[in-house]
């Protein structure tokens, strides 16, 4: 803003000295541009009022006005690092309109003091596009129109680096419509970028909505919160475990009346000091129960130190899900059967958060160490399928080598030594040939495993392998490896 | 005399016995007493539903206190020698599985380790968990990296009622007779029984009602393939049972009818025979049966 009439200007310390980091409409219109050296401005402009630029200050007043954007939608991210985008998905008839929509933000920033260009598009791409490069503060892009126009605007549009940017020019390419009459595997073969700024086929995709370029909210909103202030501020525990009784009784009837559950809950404690404390707790299904949610959370609440006092607190429930649908024909005590035990095990997870809790799921993969993975501690049955191959109780990760004697290279072992350990081979069975699977790319070059039961002349037994084929050309003698051990 | 005093003793309280009588009278009135007392004890009823939790084969059964294991205690299962961990493991695992069903509901088995367990043995695996013939979505699996969240998690679980059974491997040099009595009054209160597993034996008293020491042994062959490695077999040492008493047997383990059977002394492994017949080319070679053996 400049005062008094005088030209104003924001200066940066770069490599070279101080140059104007932004000029006012003023200084502009004085023939003043960003990235010019102060001296040469004030040669031009002796009475320009400067000040430091501060980045920090300006991205903390972008993340509050973003902030305050949530009064249109919930949906805000920024745009570093003058910019804003905003989901306004299913809004604008809350505001009489797509055009008063706009016409209303216009307003309201005008009034704080800020100008600002708008658009409204059906991609972020081609949103920030029109925001930047349109004809007009405030454009409204119909979906139909949406490509013809996007052809209009300069190359500069699309957010991609300078390299791509200058090739682009020097191929004569000024305008995005330009790009579309060239066939697409020309431009992939051209202008393949391992980002997304240098990557102008993406870049095009994103703008016209052929790629999917997701919104990632600054606070995702919970979708069901209560909160409660307190004219006096709570120490004491007890009162602060009655406040949570009484949240979580309102929380749990807002979600049972949506017939829903919550995945994770969040409790934020506001100190009269103007500091938080947040403690969280996670569910591995879905609960509405304010029992099970005052259980888990009391021992985090015990912990909390309540500095001058707490005066609000707010309980939010995160990832509300369906509950789990009951399966027909379930009697009375399945029910609680589930609940039980879904409640031992946020108990043990969330008193232990290095406890991990899971069950092993198979999965349809050759090799054994990716044939099983964790899931988690649900109830679900899986399909069990035939019982193929004796398999051993626990699964070495990663395998161990051995070292093998036998009579002849090929032949049958007779001893392995595992940790420092030597085994006498009494008895075996073999070999189960583990192939790779040549349709994944990373397994290609893997080598088959033949897979032995040993046992040796304790009677323990283990599962041996070995790695490669004896005589192959090319590579190197096979390896043997322990891979587990039996029961 | 004292006769009619001590009839008219016996109509009151049989079990009470008269101080006019001489010691060596006291001695079966008082045992007569201690099993009254043991029989009422909580511990030692097997079961509410009254299906004991047998091994199934009358040699072990009947070293057992009315015939089958506790259902809602502390039991100990050791390894014979520290390498032989896995074979208690299966074991253990084993007596899960046998352990009778409540209400016409397979319940889940929480496996409870810590994690450098799973660095030293290996991470349980449900394909192998089949092949013993547990199914894999009857098995949880907790993992915790110090003792004492361990044993904290094992007593939630037991108390919690929903399981078969808490399988937990645990250092047992660290277990003494408050911790075990603590984990045992929690098996009491949850109806569930806990299959601790420790690879060191250990000599000091605990509450556990059973004490077992497993090791492996040589496994009978198929009858396909007399080189290869039959179904596990453990050698079992029972060494201390309360109500019982103890014994050793030779066992092996089917997973189709999940049930133990004998296993004869006689067939243990062919460490007698020539090193020609453990190879399974020399048999396939040989032309005529003189060859063989």
């Amino acid at each position: 803003m400049n005062v008094q009439g005088q030209a104003f200007a924001l200066v940066e310390s770069g490599a070279k000295g101080l140059r104007l980091a932004a000029c006012d409409e003023l200084a502009l219109s004085l023939g003043l541009r960003p990235g010019q050296r102060l001296a040469d401005a004030r040669a031009q402009v002796p009475d320009l009022a400067t000040t430091l630029h501060e980045p920090e200050k300006d991205a903390a007043a972008l993340l509050a006005l973003a902030r305050w954007c949530e009064r249109w939608s919930p949906w805000v991210a920024l745009h570093e690092p003058d910019g804003l985008i905003l989901d306004v998905t299913g809004v604008a008839h809350l505001f009489g309109g797509e055009a008063s929509l706009l016409a209303d933000m216009v307003a309201r920033f005008h009034h704080m003091g800020f100008r600002l260009r708008l658009a409204l598009a059906s991609t972020i791409g081609a949103a920030w596009a029109f925001a930047r490069f349109g004809n007009a503060q405030a454009i409204v892009v119909a979906e139909d129109q949406e490509r013809a126009r996007l052809g209009e605007l300069p190359v500069e549009a699309l957010r991609l680096d300078r390299d791509s940017l200058i090739t682009l020019k020097r191929l004569g390419l000024k305008t995005i419509g330009s790009l579309y009459s060239i066939p697409r595997s020309e431009i992939a073969r051209r202008f393949r970028g391992s980002t997304q700024i240098s990557d102008v086929l993406v870049r095009v995709d994103q703008c016209l909505g052929e790629v999917e370029e997701p919104l990632s909210p600054l606070t995702p909103q919970p979708s069901f919160s209560v909160r409660h202030a307190l004219i006096d501020p709570l120490i004491a525990n007890e009162g602060l475990f009655s406040l949570l009784d009484q949240l979580a009784g309102r929380l749990c009837h807002r979600l049972e009346r949506e017939v829903m559950g919550a995945t994770r809950i969040i409790l934020k404690l506001y100190r009269t000091d103007g500091s938080r404390a947040i403690l969280d707790v996670a569910f591995s299904i879905p609960s509405n129960d304010p029992l099970h949610f005052v259980r888990l959370l009391k021992p985090k609440l015990e912990t909390i130190d309540a500095g001058f006092g707490i005066d609000a607190m707010s309980l939010e429930a995160e990832g509300a899900a369906p509950l789990d649908p009951y399966e027909p024909g379930f009697l009375e005590n399945e029910a609680h059967f589930i609940h039980d035990f879904a409640e031992l095990a946020d108990r043990i997870a969330n008193r232990h958060s290095e406890a991990r809790i899971a069950r092993l799921e198979p999965a349809e993969r050759h090799l054994p160490e990716w044939a099983e993975k964790l899931s988690p501690p649900v109830l679900t049955p899986f399909p069990l399928g035939q019982l193929r191959n004796m398999r051993p109780l626990t699964l070495l990760d990663p395998p161990e080598k051995i070292e093998i004697m036998a009579e002849v290279p090929d032949g049958p072992p007779l001893r392995f030594k595992w940790r420092q350990l030597s085994h006498r081979i009494l008895r075996m069975e073999g070999p189960e040939r583990i192939a790779p699977e040549w349709w994944r790319e990373e397994e290609k070059m893997r080598r088959p495993r033949d897979y032995y039961i040993v046992e040796d002349e304790e009677g323990r037994r283990f599962w041996l392998f070995r790695e490669g084929i004896y005589g192959e050309p090319h590579s190197s003698s096979p390896g043997w490896f322990i891979h587990g051990l039996l029961a | 005399m004292t006769k009619p005093a001590q009839t008219i003793a016996a109509g009151r309280d049989s079990a009470m016995p008269n101080s006019e009588e001489s010691p060596k009278a006291l001695l079966p009135t008082l045992r007569r007493r201690i099993t009254e007392i043991e029989r009422h004890s909580p511990v030692l009823k097997t079961s509410n539903e009254h299906r004991p939790w047998h091994l199934g084969l009358n040699a072990i059964d009947k070293h057992l206190p009315e015939q089958g294991l506790s259902l809602n205690a502390l039991h100990e299962i050791s390894a014979g020698a520290y390498p032989h961990t896995p074979a208690a493991m299966g074991f253990a695992l084993c007596l899960a599985l046998r352990r009778p069903v409540r209400d016409n509901r397979a319940r889940p088995i929480l496996w409870c380790r810590l994690k450098p367990g799973n660095v030293e043995w290996g991470n349980l695996y449900g394909h192998g968990l089949w092949s013993l013939g547990l199914p894999y979505d009857r098995l949880l699996t907790v993992s915790l990296r110090r003792a004492q969240s361990l044993l904290w998690a094992v007593e939630e679980a037991l108390r919690s009622k929903v399981l078969c059974a808490v399988i937990a491997e645990i250092d047992g040099r660290s277990m003494n007779l408050g911790l075990s009595r603590r984990l045992s009054l929690a098996a009491e209160a949850g109806s569930t029984p806990a299959l601790l597993i420790y690879s060191h034996r250990i000599t000091s008293a605990t509450a556990a009602l059973s004490r077992w020491q497993v090791k492996a042994r040589a496994s009978t062959p198929p009858p396909f393939d007399a080189n290869a490695p039959g179904a596990p077999a453990w050698d079992l040492f029972l060494e201390r049972c309360r109500g019982g008493r103890p014994g050793e047997w030779s066992v092996e383990w089917s997973h189709a009818t999940h049930s133990f059977s004998v296993v004869a002394p006689l067939s243990r492994g062919t460490s007698q025979s020539s090193p020609e017949a453990e190879r399974p080319l020399a048999l396939e070679r040989s032309g005529s049966s003189l060859r063989l053996g």
